[in-house]
């Protein structure tokens, strides 16, 4: 029952994936297997068959929900203006031209100039020009588009169109991310699109399939609805020689194992992920490889910290103290999954990697809470303080094997320090009201990151109305830190506030942080250079080759 | 003559009329009473996406544009009257695109597929039906009989499945899913046709073997039924063959019912063509149900469920108009 | 109506329904193992039917699964997921002097937590059988209750009723309970509540018109001329002399409840899991169905046999007492 969706652009607002979890990304500079590496020079032509467990929503993503598939078409069909790249393990995320041969600042930095190429057109013909880039900027900001993602254009003025291969951001403060900001979504073409107003836009999403015209290395060549979708090598695309492919299509199957069957069997190429249990499957087939990378989602159990039982960091550290969280990892996760003990994944240039996980112990998780108060006084096995029990129902979004799995095993371990956790299933909008507003004693959540590692929508008091604090975690120090960090000039001097605010966290423990876990992705050996990354499956499908048929 | 006719066709559609409207006034029943559901349901549809980082402020903006601010009645009201005259059952959240345009996309698939399994099962069940009627007691007739009961008894989604696993996976002869080859855009017409036919063989002998047996019995037992008239006495006292007896008379009266139980069984066979759909991966209303519910896409939930049970009136209708027209007793009934 | 000998589908159709009966019942006694129980996940997984494995009880709590072990002089030599490994002899609590003391059979195999699959074949049973019973209880008094007011509540509220029934005949109750299910999530009792709602309709015509054919019989004209309210004559008189029909159309409808339950569980909207429901386990074993065939057959050939049980009891019971009544498939 999972819905499969999620937002897969690298520049995310940390957001509670409850149920979406172990869906997308990775990273390229992981120790991991690269891809199949060609044999020989790649070759051109040829089809690869992807399998899908949801439909791309529309090929307009400023009127639909995140969903990674729809994420996944609509970055291999339109170009941004740069291209970020995932090379954060050592250091902020870099960028590459795409649309923008090169961009430059002014003296206040507060103005960003890109420069266009000028030999990239749309499949009809018309080139792309700085009224594509201004136009569009004009629709993510337009109040009847109400495009998800407006946020991250707040501190842009205006963009000027200076001439048609000449592009100007202007913003209102100098910060960290402007760059990032400035790239966010997607060039949309102008003069296709704008002969709908505005207000038509929300309810036209088929009105924008039949005026489709695109600059990425695809097109769309037929779309069956919830059958498939074939990409098409676009043959205007202005990188010579790419892509590879003339044809990719995205199937819709089942279930990832009803998938994982039709690629045992030949009918699909490329699953972009498959559950740990069915690791062994895959490699025992001689003609699939595997390919696992980190995935920017950790798990963690939210204590509701205006909740009588959960309120000041010892009983909460008692709690941490008191799951045997590598258990719980080495039974769901196995050799796919770490202990997560950080809101910046450890993966990511600024984790504080002094940091160690705090142990299993459940002696000193007991000595804690007998401090505290918390004794067994009626002798029932479950710790009580002026007559209260030190009980709470644990909630996990239904249809999450795995979530559900450790709610059993945390329901466990926890009855050895005497807390009595009672895990209940609700449904996903549910666990999302009651986490909002509060009504709610603890939650196992997942939470997505990205690369802006903005840690005010998970930990600021602020975002308890209006955020994803939904843990409700409130702490003076913890603002100062956050706000300090934000209004930083460039990314790299924030480490030192971002470490600050990791110790922070792992003294106070707001939540109990479970595990960080890998992407599966499995393909067929005859598909090369198949490079995923924590964002796309299809990161590289421009790239991607197969075998002639001898 | 004439004004018989005329008095008779008043009647039945009276009749026909009468029906239609407790039809349409279920219709809107389970409607209100879905949409209320709807709206009890914890968080709004602009709520949706679990991704989703929509502030506020925008999804106020949203809910504006979704008209979701104003009182629930005129909500209501709203959605009721777009519904009924306009066949406007609002915008995808999935797809943002109206509901009916994605209905309409699927409606031709599961149209082929009920046709098919109709088809099937009304060939399958007139052979038996009456290889087991010509020798009513014999051992013929008691296997059919048995037989169809099992037929019928088993799951059409598990005998789906094991279609698929004999004649798709062990013994490879056809394709396990979809409507289409994965390069079907590349097929000239006639290929594609074939293609789809290819496709179309286990879910629509799945579909008609699942249903099949139990009509096999039922056009049993209206044939006994019709031999048994006295017309028919009369017509073996003349000397008329015994094939000619059962192929003319017999079939052609037993038609009347065989006709209405098409009507009858209208929506089991909807509720069958669903899990075909979902476990042959069939693009058809029952799969864009299904995969509405998973992707909480509430109007497009709302717009399968009273699409297809509009289909279903529209096709109780048709049979009551076939049956009227081949047998004019009916309207002597509905008088 | 006439007794008469019982049809050969009654008797097969009993005895079959009542076997079924008797196994939920004993299904603890019957079961060879907790139908929840993953022992050794890793090493127990997806084995096939008739899979037998050594049960190694370790000493500090837990299992392992190995497809054979052998006694050594230093313990027992297991060999597990294709890799042998030594266990010291004080680390295996259940040792004896060839080997471990306990096995697991797979009877029908295992499931993806390396469960017993015959083992929750055998509690399906019960589940479907609960589901199925109570849904078709509920339908029953809902029938009757419908029916008796149409029957004796004067012109108007039979006509309002009965092309309620009508209407509610011809509906698409599977995707109206696809939409009721993704709303409410429902648990057991709910999922029990909305099957039989939608399940009395039939019931309700056939009390119906056996009432009215009972109202102008001769006690009935009696019991009025006593004096007896409608609802006393009702209960006492019309009542006890018109179950039949619709007992018999309750039977039948009890295939139909399996069935559907089977069919929600089966898109993962009915009974959730870990409930062992047979439409539960057919879907999870769909995912698998070219690797591990015998996930799906097996729930589904229990199914199968029981709705084939009480399609022949119904049918029998219609040809015992009803021979002339129509029968109409469904689904």
């Amino acid at each position: 029952m999972d819905t499969k969706s999620f937002a897969p652009r690298l520049r995310l607002l940390a957001t509670v994936l409850a149920a979406a979890a172990l869906l997308a990304a990775g990273c390229r500079r992981e120790p991991q297997p690269a891809g199949q590496a060609g044999s020989g020079a790649p070759h051109r032509g040829g089809t690869v068959v992807t399998g899908w467990t949801a439909e791309p929503g529309g090929v307009n993503d400023l009127i639909l929900p995140a969903s990674q598939p729809t994420h996944e078409m609509l970055f291999r069909v339109f170009l941004h203006l740069v291209e970020e790249q995932s090379d954060f393990d050592q250091h902020p995320p870099t960028f590459r031209p795409q649309l923008a041969r090169s961009w430059d600042w002014s003296a206040d930095h507060k103005t960003l100039t890109f420069h266009l190429r000028d030999d990239v057109v749309w499949s009809d013909g018309v080139p792309v020009t700085a009224d594509d880039v201004r136009w569009t900027w004009q629709a993510q900001m337009s109040r009847d588009v109400v495009w998800e993602g407006a946020d991250s254009k707040q501190w842009i003025t205006d963009v000027e169109a200076v001439d048609p291969h000449t592009v100007r951001f202007h913003f209102s403060r100098v910060y960290a991310k402007q760059l990032l900001d400035a790239n966010e979504g997607l060039v949309y073409p102008k003069h296709a699109w704008e002969k709908l107003p505005f207000s038509e836009w929300r309810k036209s999403g088929d009105w924008f399939k039949q005026h489709l015209v695109v600059d990425g290395p695809f097109t769309i060549g037929s779309w069956q609805p919830q059958q498939q979708v074939v990409l098409q090598r676009n043959e205007r695309y202005y990188e010579k020689g790419l892509p590879r492919l003339d044809r990719v299509v995205m199937r819709l199957v089942p279930s990832q194992s009803a998938g994982l069957t039709q690629l045992l069997n030949g009918e699909l190429d490329f699953l972009p992920q498959i559950a740990p249990g069915d690791v062994k499957r895959v490699q025992a087939a001689p003609q699939l490889q595997l390919i696992a990378y980190w995935f920017n989602v950790y798990v963690a159990v939210g204590w509701n910290n205006e909740n009588p039982l959960f309120q000041g960091p010892e009983v909460r550290r008692a709690l941490t103290l008191g799951i045997d969280r590598q258990k719980i990892v080495d039974t769901l996760l196995g050799p796919y999954g770490r202990v997560a003990d950080s809101p910046v994944l450890t993966m990511v240039w600024a984790h504080d990697k002094s940091l160690k996980p705090w142990p299993y112990d459940p002696a000193e998780a007991r000595r804690i809470l007998a401090a505290k108060g918390w004794r067994d006084t009626d002798g029932d096995g479950v710790l009580d303080k002026g007559g209260r029990p030190f009980s709470f129902e644990l909630l996990t979004n239904a249809g999450n094997q795995l979530r559900t799995d450790a709610t059993v095993m945390i329901q466990d371990q926890l009855k050895q320090i005497g807390v009595q956790a009672m895990p209940r299933q609700v449904e996903f909008n549910t666990l999302m009201s009651q986490t909002n507003e509060g009504k709610f004693a603890a939650a196992i959540l997942g939470f997505t990151m990205d690369t802006s590692l903005d840690l005010r929508s998970n930990f600021h008091s602020r975002s308890i109305v209006e955020g994803a604090n939904y843990v409700r975690y409130r702490n003076p120090e913890m603002d100062r830190l956050i706000e300090q960090a934000a209004s930083q000039p460039e990314m790299l001097a924030e480490k030192p506030y971002l470490d600050q605010i990791q110790q922070l966290v792992h003294r106070e423990q707001p939540v109990t942080f479970l595990w960080e876990s890998q992407r599966l992705t499995a393909v067929n050996k005859k598909v090369k250079d198949v490079r995923p990354t924590l964002a796309f499956s299809f990161f590289n499908l421009k790239e991607w080759w197969v075998e002639p048929k001898p | 003559m004439v004004g018989r006719t005329e008095a008779l066709s008043r009647t039945l559609a009276g009749f026909l009329l009468r029906r239609l409207a407790a039809s349409l006034l279920l219709l809107l029943l389970v409607l209100t009473v879905l949409f209320f559901l709807v709206r009890r349901v914890p968080g709004d549809p602009t709520q949706f996406g679990e991704g989703s980082r929509l502030t506020p402020t925008q999804r106020e903006r949203l809910q504006e544009l979704y008209g979701l601010k104003r009182p629930l009645l005129a909500q209501y009201l709203d959605w009721v009257s777009s519904v009924s005259l306009r066949f406007d059952w609002g915008t995808s959240l999935s797809q943002q695109r109206p509901v009916s345009a994605a209905l309409l996309d699927a409606l031709p698939a599961t149209a082929i597929l009920a046709f098919s399994g109709l088809a099937v099962e009304y060939l399958l069940a007139l052979l038996l039906g009456i290889a087991a009627a010509r020798r009513p007691g014999s051992g013929l007739d008691h296997a059919i009989r048995v037989g169809g009961l099992l037929l019928y008894s088993l799951p059409i989604f598990w005998l789906g499945l094991m279609a698929v696993l004999l004649f798709a996976y062990l013994w490879p002869v056809l394709p396990s899913s979809h409507m289409h080859s994965v390069d079907v855009d590349l097929l000239s017409p006639a290929q594609s046709l074939l293609d789809l036919g290819r496709h179309l063989v286990l879910p629509a002998l799945v579909m008609g073997f699942g249903v099949g047996g139990g009509t096999a019995r039922y056009v049993r037992a209206r044939l006994l039924e019709v031999l048994g008239q006295d017309y028919i006495r009369t017509a073996r006292a003349k000397g008329l063959s015994e094939r000619r007896v059962l192929w003319v008379h017999a079939l052609r009266n037993a038609a009347v019912p065989i006709v209405q139980l098409v009507g009858v069984t209208l929506p089991g066979m909807l509720s069958g063509a669903l899990l075909i759909e979902v476990v042959f991966s069939w693009p058809g209303l029952g799969l864009l149900a299904f995969n509405a519910i998973l992707a909480r896409d509430y109007p497009l939930i709302l717009g399968a469920t009273s699409f297809s049970a509009t289909l279903v009136i529209l096709g109780n209708l048709a049979a009551d108009l076939a049956h009227a027209w081949l047998d004019p007793v009916v309207r002597n009934e509905a008088a | 109506m006439s007794r008469r000998r019982p049809a050969p589908t009654l008797l097969w159709g009993g005895a079959l329904a009542g076997l079924l009966v008797a196994t939920a019942l004993a299904a603890p006694l019957l079961a060879p193992y907790d139908p929840a129980e993953q022992l050794d996940p890793p090493a127990g997984l997806y084995r096939p039917p008739g899979t037998v494995l050594a049960a190694v009880h370790l000493a500090g709590g837990g299992w392992r699964l190995a497809d054979r072990v052998r006694r050594t002089a230093e313990g027992l030599e297991i060999e597990r997921l294709g890799q042998a490994e030594t266990l010291p002899a004080d680390q295996v609590s259940n040792l004896t002097a060839r080997g471990v003391a306990d096995r697991r059979v797979f009877l029908l195999g295992s499931d993806r937590f390396g469960r017993d699959l015959a083992s929750r074949v055998l509690y399906g049973t019960r589940v479907s059988l609960a589901v199925g019973l109570l849904a078709v209880a509920l339908a029953l008094t809902l029938g009757v209750a419908v029916g008796s007011a149409a029957a004796i509540g004067g012109r108007l509220a039979d006509a309002v009723l009965m092309r309620g029934v009508d209407a509610l005949m011809a509906f698409p109750w599977l995707f109206l309970m696809m939409a009721l299910s993704a709303f409410l999530h429902p648990g057991p009792g709910l999922i029990v509540v909305i099957l039989g709602a939608t399940g009395w309709m039939a019931i309700s015509r056939l009390t119906r018109a056996e009432i009215l054919s009972l109202q102008n019989r001769e006690f009935i004209l009696a019991a009025r001329g006593l004096g007896l309210s409608p609802f006393a004559i009702l209960w006492r008189h019309l009542l006890p002399n018109a179950y039949t029909p619709a007992a018999i159309r309750a039977t039948l409808q009890i295939a139909d409840m399996i069935l559907l339950e089977a069919a929600l569980s089966f898109l993962g909207l009915g009974l959730q899991p870990p409930i062992p429901s047979w439409g539960n386990m057919i879907s999870e074993g769909q995912d698998v169905l070219l690797q591990s065939w015998w996930v799906a057959t097996f729930p589904g050939a229990a199914l199968a046999l029981t709705v084939i049980a009480f399609n022949l009891l119904a049918d029998g019971l219609q040809d015992t007492f009803n021979p002339r009544a129509a029968t109409l498939p469904r689904l």
